[in-house]
């Protein structure tokens, strides 16, 4: 609503200037009280005379009643001068998989997992992000509205386990838990620097066995991919304020809870490269790796201590998904040692990624599901018996 | 060539003027019967005048022949939406259950010994103590067994939000340990949908609600009250065929229930209105293969944001919300099944519900008999809901060490006899009488134009997305100046209220449909086909 054109509609100023003229020539009336108080022998007293002053305290400090806010500088209480690397879940590395090996001292033995594997939507209406195109960055289209990503995530996490695990077998489903939602957060140092990992696991499979090794043989031959001239560091955000902190959320009293299979959602309109380009294939590979190390390298620290060599190796597998493309990943961690002359190094098993469909949508008023594959249930089922 | 065609229509005319004196031969045996055929006589009393003519609309909405475009339909009478009193499930002003039975028709049965008419299966070889220690574990867990991305610094949530996640997430859990343990002796289970967070949205016609105007009112001027309900489980579970009646209609209709008799204003007891467009959605679309609720968990964190000091009136408010939660989900799912606030349902629909955080449990179970609640049937419509429930229990005393304390295996059992209750083939029974035999959802129409216009409208009529131009308004200077004060009476009448028109009675197909761009119609005549086909029911 446009103000000026219905606050100019009825206009009452000639009004208020006349009242104001009108009293302002009012003159005092002479009741002549005074003489006839003084008749009736009433004393007649000033106003002054009678009333006091009304006496304010004044306030000598003014309190602070909105708090200033916190400054990020160094007066933070969380300020450091030594530089933290860190990496959290809309992040992704410039040099995807590549930065994640050489950041993780992990290797890649050969293409593939290590072990063999035979081969709709919801009535849920919400603003949706705003859709923009590239050519013509001005054009706005209608709103969406229609299933968050998130949501979208969540259900077809939620509903494929629970598939999987009616068809399972009861006493393996007997150990394991489902657990949203959890916090992770890793810190360590490489090549004297600061590094710090805190990422969400969307859903965490835990289970009372740990997963067995999939390798023991020695991992010295295998060679880290080479990334000059660019370091390890590059894309990761260098913060001064952080609390380092070192965080498997799972207590180590629960007795499910190793990690078994970490279940990680892939939001398009949040994870980001720093530099506004899109996120590329290799990116997103790459932060599979980061989930699945930050999820076991927690874990190890919290069972193992603050140790660089472990005594059993952890496993945790992967699943990254946006709700249509699926990527799965074993990782192997032999050591938390993450300097470039270590001997042990750990292992990262992976497949390409693959669709759970090609397009699922109303289409022309029909629901449609086409090029459904269900090579990613198999998958789903296999990384779900793994023992 | 103009003036040929108008001499021609000119003729046609006359000829058809003078064919009114002309009548068809009838032969006279034909006029007489043995007894006499008198013509139907009708009530020509306003008040039965208008239900005639009520009814007949309720008749045009039965015939139409998709689930969606009887949604549509509904909606017709008006472009802004109707006039809705909301009811929120965690919104529950101070003493409302006897409003919310009232506009349900519910009878509420809370029996003393907590027994609900599902019974635990004593025959079955249910493993109760691994359940017990599964769900122990669950509890200890969900407490204190792991760190919440909730809890980490950064987050600040209120008590009633961290409950609400807290249930949410024991609902979760539970309903997982309790599915994986029965599944094997209840195949029925397996082949139920679940949903996390489903939207309910429910609709109805309530009459016998008066406000202020109808008390001067005649009985033919009363109008229905619109009632929106807006509902968030945290998980529901749905199958294909429904659950079995707890009681017969005809045992329910010669029992001696009764409904509290409500007489005031649901602004008086913190319910307000707002326009919406009618939205019924059962946490599915249309067409959904899983079309029957069986159980729903239900939070319970807004109770703690009550301070009345009145754990009578705490105890009223979760049955309130135990009863407005079925019967809304029951409610939508029937308007799925084709019938609507204006045509009954044809046999009962069942359903059970769950409040819950966790500790406190109330279990409900809820027969709906009927929709009918408008004024024209407040007389005829002797059929009315009952609600089965309980009082709040406590599943377990407290968390203490790891470990949990005082675990009440009734309440187990009371749960695990929800799950256990398998719904039932309704034998001789159509489920979707009102639907057409053929094309019960838009989606089965052959013609691509017509399903993609009816779905883009349907979708649209459910988002509750607001029109693109902002609803009409009377500007405060109008009301002070024009309405109140007659001040400018030099001024041209334009707006409505100077008209005498009503822009909220402005119907939904009352605009102009979309126009086509001229180079999508190339081969037509500039001035045809402008505007697309609407085809509104």
């Amino acid at each position: 609503m446009k103000l000026y054109g219905l606050l100019f509609r009825q206009h009452i100023g000639w009004h208020f200037k006349k009242h104001w003229r009108i009293q302002g020539k009012k003159v005092a009336v002479n009741t002549e009280i005074a003489k006839i108080l003084a008749e009736k022998g009433i004393p007649l007293y000033e106003p002054k005379d009678v009333l006091s002053d009304i006496k304010v305290d004044l306030i000598d400090e003014i309190p602070d009643y909105i708090p200033l806010p916190v400054k990020f500088d160094n007066t933070h209480p969380n300020w450091h001068d030594r530089i933290c690397h860190a990496y959290g879940d809309n992040d992704v590395l410039l040099e995807g998989l590549k930065q994640a090996k050489i950041l993780t001292n992990t290797v890649e033995p050969h293409n593939g997992l290590p072990f063999h594997i035979e081969t709709k939507k919801l009535p849920k209406q919400q603003k949706l992000p705003k859709r923009k195109d590239p050519e013509r960055p001005a054009w706005n289209f209608p709103r969406d509205y229609g299933i968050t990503e998130r949501r979208v995530n969540t259900l077809i996490v939620t509903k494929l386990l629970q598939a999987i695990e009616l068809l399972a077998d009861q006493n393996l489903v007997k150990q394991r838990h489902a657990i949203n939602d959890l916090p992770f957060s890793y810190s360590f140092e490489k090549e004297e620097d600061l590094f710090q990992f805190q990422l969400t696991g969307d859903c965490l499979i835990t289970t009372s066995n740990p997963i067995r090794p999939i390798s023991s043989e020695s991992t010295a031959s295998f060679e880290l991919p080479v990334m000059d001239p660019l370091k390890c560091t590059i894309s990761l955000n260098t913060q001064n304020i952080y609390n380092i902190k070192n965080l498997y959320p799972i207590e180590s009293f629960v007795q499910k809870s190793c990690p078994h299979t970490i279940f990680v959602h892939y939001n398009k309109t949040e994870v980001h490269n720093i530099f506004e380009e899109p996120v590329t294939e290799e990116q997103f590979l790459g932060r599979s790796l980061m989930k699945a190390y930050t999820v076991a390298a927690s874990y190890a620290r919290q069972k193992f201590g603050d140790v660089k060599d472990l005594s059993q190796p952890v496993t945790v597998q992967c699943v990254h998904t946006d709700g249509q493309i699926f990527h799965f990943g074993v990782l192997q961690l032999n050591t938390l040692d993450t300097s470039i002359n270590s001997n042990i190094k750990n292992l990262w098993y992976q497949t390409p990624r693959m669709g759970l469909f090609d397009s699922c949508t109303y289409n022309c008023g029909r629901p449609t599901l086409e090029g459904y594959n269900n090579d990613v249930v198999k998958h789903l089922i296999t990384f779900y018996n793994n023992m | 060539m103009s003036l040929t065609f108008s001499k021609r229509y000119s003729v046609l005319k006359i000829l058809r003027f003078r064919r009114l004196y002309a009548t068809a031969p009838i032969s006279i045996e034909d006029e007489y019967t043995n007894t006499p055929e008198y013509p139907k006589i009708f009530d020509t009393s306003p008040r039965d005048v208008k239900k005639r003519e009520a009814l007949a609309y309720y008749d045009t909405i039965k015939a139409v022949k998709t689930v969606e475009e009887k949604q549509i339909k509904l909606n017709m009478p008006k472009y802004y939406g109707f006039k809705c009193f909301m009811l929120h499930e965690d919104v529950i002003p101070y003493n409302n259950l006897s409003l919310t039975q009232y506009v349900t028709k519910t009878h509420l049965i809370i029996n003393e010994n907590d027994q609900l008419p599902v019974t635990y299966p004593t025959n079955k070889n249910i493993n109760l103590d691994i359940l017990r220690r599964e769900i122990e574990e669950i509890l200890v867990l969900a407490h204190s067994g792991y760190c919440k991305q909730t809890s980490v610094a950064g987050t600040n949530l209120s008590e009633e939000e961290f409950e609400n996640s807290l249930s949410s997430v024991i609902s979760q859990q539970i309903h997982r340990v309790i599915l994986l343990n029965l599944h094997t002796d209840y195949p029925h289970l397996r082949d139920t949908q679940v949903d996390i967070d489903p939207r309910i949205e429910s609709f109805w016609f309530a009459g016998g609600i008066p406000n202020n105007r109808e008390y001067k009112m005649n009985a033919t001027e009363l109008k229905d009250k619109a009632v929106q309900y807006i509902g968030k489980p945290t998980l529901t579970m749905r199958s294909k065929i429904p659950l079995a009646p707890i009681m017969p209609i005809d045992q329910v209709m010669s029992a001696d229930y009764n409904i509290p008799k409500w007489e005031y204003q649901p602004q008086s007891f913190g319910i307000f209105t707002t326009h919406r467009r009618i939205v019924n959605i059962p946490g599915f679309w249309p067409g959904d293969a899983n079309q029957f609720g069986l159980l729903g968990y239900h939070r319970r964190g807004h109770m703690l944001k009550r301070d009345y000091n009145d754990s009578m009136e705490n105890e009223e408010a979760v049955h309130r919300q135990g009863i407005l939660a079925s019967f809304s989900w029951l409610n939508a799912q029937a308007n799925h099944l084709g019938f609507t606030t204006y045509n009954d349902i044809t046999y009962p629909l069942t359903t059970q519900c769950v409040i819950t955080n966790g500790q406190i449990w109330s279990f409900y179970i809820y027969q709906l008999n009927t929709m009918l609640m408008n004024l024209r049937y407040i007389d005829d419509n002797s059929k009315i809901n009952v609600c089965w429930g309980t009082k709040e229990l406590k599943l377990y005393e407290e968390i203490r060490d790891g470990k949990v304390i005082g675990f009440n295996e009734d309440i187990l059992k009371t749960l695990v006899s929800f799950y256990t209750n398998v719904p039932l083939e309704r034998s001789g029974i159509k489920l979707r009488p009102f639907l057409s035999s053929s094309e019960k959802l838009i989606a089965d129409y052959e013609d691509d134009d017509k399903r993609k216009w009816l779905e883009t409208e349907y979708k649209f009529i459910t988002s509750d997305r607001p029109r693109h131009y902002l609803p009409y308004e009377v500007y405060h200077w109008e009301k002070i100046y024009k309405i109140d004060h007659k001040k400018r009476p030099m001024d041209a009448r334009r707006r409505p209220f100077e008209l005498s028109i009503n822009p909220w009675d402005r119907t939904y197909d009352d605009r102009q449909a979309r126009y086509i761009p001229r180079k999508h119609r190339p081969h037509l005549k500039r001035h045809i086909g402008r505007y697309a086909k609407e085809y509104f029911p």
